[in-house]
């Protein structure tokens, strides 16, 4: 095994919008954003999971582009607009709607990363098709297998916010 | 948007709370989903597993595994964890304390070591 290098951990003020409200941290340099929203932030809804940016547990919107916080470290957020699960809820989209009534969830751990990824893509484009939607969610694992629901809740969502069902 | 309009969503999502669904809504008998209970704090990243309890005085736990597979511990020196500042206990392989066979309050007991 390659030994591991050591670079001196700094620490750093930095502040960035979370869900509309400004944050200032004061991080260190090995934290990721995940760990910083999840910890120390304690916006529990962004979920670490596999923890190198193959599954979309931790999926974050940040300056309208779904990113995954496990991947990006805290101290290179400074200035940037973040938003997570917690703000989404709290604008009551017809996402979690669509996603309770279409039983998106088994054990639900990836569930918020999966409606913050499709509530990217619906703010980039109001009105997919399927393809779209298994295209803008094909980052987001679920090992309980609820592929089919998914898609099915984001085009009924769609369908929602094209009637003006939204706050 | 109205305060009407407004008091509707939230009348919308108070209902996403629970498994029944509004008995207005329907007018003859016959087959009706079940929402889940649960869908909503799961959908709304709301729920508590594990990974998001903090507890007052909560302690955090590393492992150090072997980066070889089937390999035989010749030594282990954990002196320098044991000197950092904060850290309450090093468990070992070899700790007196958790010989092979302790009853960690799991469903059985077994002749292998806890840490093996």
């Amino acid at each position: 095994m390659e030994p591991e290098k050591k670079v001196p951990v700094v620490e750093e003020e930095v502040s960035f919008s979370v869900n509309g409200g400004l944050y200032q941290v004061r991080v260190q340099s090995n934290w990721t954003l995940q760990y910083v929203l999840h910890d120390e932030l304690g916006l529990t809804g962004t979920k670490e999971f596999c923890n190198e940016g193959a599954c979309g547990a931790c999926a974050v919107i940040m300056d309208g582009r779904p990113i995954l916080s496990c991947m990006a470290l805290a101290i290179e957020c400074d200035g940037q607009t973040i938003e997570t699960i917690e703000g989404i809820t709290g604008a009551k989209h017809p996402l979690i709607e669509a996603y309770v009534n279409h039983s998106c969830m088994q054990c639900g751990y990836c569930t918020p990363g999966f409606v913050v990824t499709a509530k990217a893509l619906l703010d980039k484009n109001p009105s997919p098709t399927e393809e779209e939607v298994k295209e803008a969610l094909v980052g987001n694992l679920c090992r309980c297998g609820t592929y089919p629901q998914h898609v099915k809740a984001v085009l009924a969502a769609a369908n929602n916010l094209q009637r003006g069902q939204r706050v | 948007m109205s305060s009407n309009e407004i008091s509707k969503i939230q009348e919308l999502f108070d209902n996403l709370k629970s498994d029944k669904y509004p008995l207005d809504e329907y007018q003859s008998v016959g087959k009706r989903g079940v929402r889940r209970i649960d869908g909503y704090e799961k959908a709304t990243g709301a729920a508590k597993y594990t990974m998001d309890v903090q507890l007052p005085g909560m302690l955090h736990l590393r492992f150090l595994t072997s980066p070889y597979p089937h390999a035989e511990i010749k030594s282990l020196d954990t002196s320098k964890a044991e000197a950092l500042p904060g850290v309450r206990a090093v468990l070992r392989y070899d700790d007196p304390e958790l010989p092979a066979g302790a009853d960690l309050g799991g469903h059985e007991t077994s002749d292998l070591p806890v840490l093996p």
